[in-house]
């Protein structure tokens, strides 16, 4: 047991509510709602809170129950009138704010095949993304009064801790267990070859980019700047590590690779030392590999047919 | 030399025929408890089916008077349960969206509870989950 906080002072934030009533268990999770007036609580209780902020203070107005077991995310959608929740119980709930803040479950969504760690909105859609245990990303929209999974990301090869949008909504960025990040596009029905010729009328997602060998344990978050683009990641290696999309080199440049691709590298990394790339791109069947000189060097790898997707929307190359 | 085939070969004989008379016995017994594991199986599954059925059609019954902005909701919710449990292949084990469907019509149910606030758990919650992040 450790002694309780005393605030510092001249530390420029000063406590304003300790909500000590609402839970029976770890709280997990926090999100404010669009508007500000609102905050949720996500439990291990197996509760979310949905807490109105007032002059003097906060109040429950809804106590959101239904998850089996520890609810680990929270996350308000855009409009701010949707919620969604998830837990280890594998499902992921979707819930909806009627006039009187009296949340209204609208779907119980159990996709997933294990633990669900994360749920995160999309920028300006109803359009939800979830992180599992289970080694994958699902997105879900709301089709004729039911929301179904529209998408299952593959490709990590353990937990996916975290996921985090794009601006634009058009990529999302996954961190995992496995200690990669992999950038997903999305591509609209009908455009670029699809993997999956039959896949009709749903935009598909590909990954564009893994990013291996940067981080030296679990990658428990990410963030993607809505401003500057910027990606951020919080690893198990004790650093925080930034990456960027690379400019595009100089023409002329020896041993630029024949296609431009969309390149992420490392702005700040904090630990040592810098990785160097020394790369050579071959084209293999369906993937563009740049690999390192030395074994266990960082590597980023793309799909193939992205590529040209890539140089339209992201025209930049590959720096040494 | 025929005549000594019989001795020689005895052993072998017995061995062959041993072997094929178990392996018979063998798969009689793994019909008889895969037929005793389907049934038990099929039984559960329908038996949970059978309880969301009768709870819907109950509270459908329940709400039909209730013409309010809120019931109606739930009224709908109702209705979508009781049209996938009617729509679920009784007859057919092979189907391949069985577990599919079957965990859409426990997620409808978990839902029409959640807005019924009715607790939708009906087992007693014995063990202590532990702590992961």
């Amino acid at each position: 047991p450790c002694a309780p906080c005393v605030p510092c002072p001249g530390a420029g934030w000063a406590c304003r509510a300790v909500l000590a009533d609402g839970h029976q268990r770890t709280v997990r999770r926090v999100a404010w709602s669009p508007c500000g007036h609102y905050l949720a609580s996500a439990s291990f209780d197996g509760t979310t809170c949905v807490w109105k902020r007032h002059e003097h203070g906060f109040e429950v107005v809804a106590t959101l129950e239904g998850h089996e077991n520890e609810v680990k995310s929270v996350a308000w959608a855009p409009s701010g009138t949707l919620l969604a929740t998830c837990s280890r119980d594998k499902s992921v709930w979707v819930w909806e704010d009627d006039e009187e803040q009296e949340f209204e479950c609208v779907s119980v969504l159990s996709a997933h095949s294990q633990d669900v760690k994360h749920v995160v909105w999309h920028p300006s859609q109803e359009l939800l993304a979830s992180a599992s245990y289970d080694d994958t990303v699902r997105l879900y929209r709301e089709d004729e009064d039911d929301w179904v999974c529209c998408a299952t990301l593959e490709g990590h090869t353990s937990t996916v801790w975290a996921v985090a949008w794009e601006r634009s909504g058009q990529r999302l960025v996954s961190c995992s267990d496995d200690r990669t990040l992999r950038v997903w596009q999305r591509s609209e029905p009908g455009e670029a070859m699809s993997l999956s010729p039959g896949a009709g009328s749903e935009p598909s997602w590909q990954c564009v980019c893994t990013l291996s060998g940067y981080h030296g344990r679990s990658i428990y978050d990410v963030a993607w700047c809505h401003l500057t683009g910027a990606v951020a990641t919080a690893c198990g290696d004790d650093a925080v590590r930034v990456f960027e999309e690379v400019a595009p080199a100089a023409p002329g440049c020896p041993e630029q690779p024949q296609q431009h691709f969309g390149g992420f590298s490392p702005v700040f990394p904090i630990f040592s030392p810098f990785p160097t790339l020394h790369c050579s791109a071959s084209v293999r069947s369906t993937s563009v590999e740049a690999e390192p000189s030395l074994r266990n060097s960082p590597s980023v790898s793309f799909s193939r047919h992205m590529s040209r997707m890539a140089r339209a929307v992201l025209p930049v190359s590959f720096r040494e | 030399a025929d005549l000594f085939d019989g001795i020689v070969m005895a052993e072998q004989r017995f061995h062959g025929e041993g072997y094929q008379e178990g392996f018979a016995e063998g798969s009689h017994a793994g019909m008889a408890e895969g037929r005793r594991y389907g049934a038990l199986h099929g039984a559960r599954i329908g038996s949970e089916i059978g309880s969301y059925l009768g709870f819907a059609l109950t509270w459908r019954c329940l709400l039909q008077k209730c013409t309010d902005e809120k019931n109606s909701k739930r009224i709908r919710a109702l209705d979508s349960l009781i049209g996938m449990v009617q729509k679920f292949p009784y007859n057919d084990p092979t189907y391949d969206k069985l577990q599919e469907d079957l965990e859409k019509i426990r997620g409808k149910f978990k839902q029409v509870c959640s807005m019924l606030n009715i607790q939708s758990d009906f087992r007693i919650e014995t063990e202590r989950s532990s702590l992961t992040f």
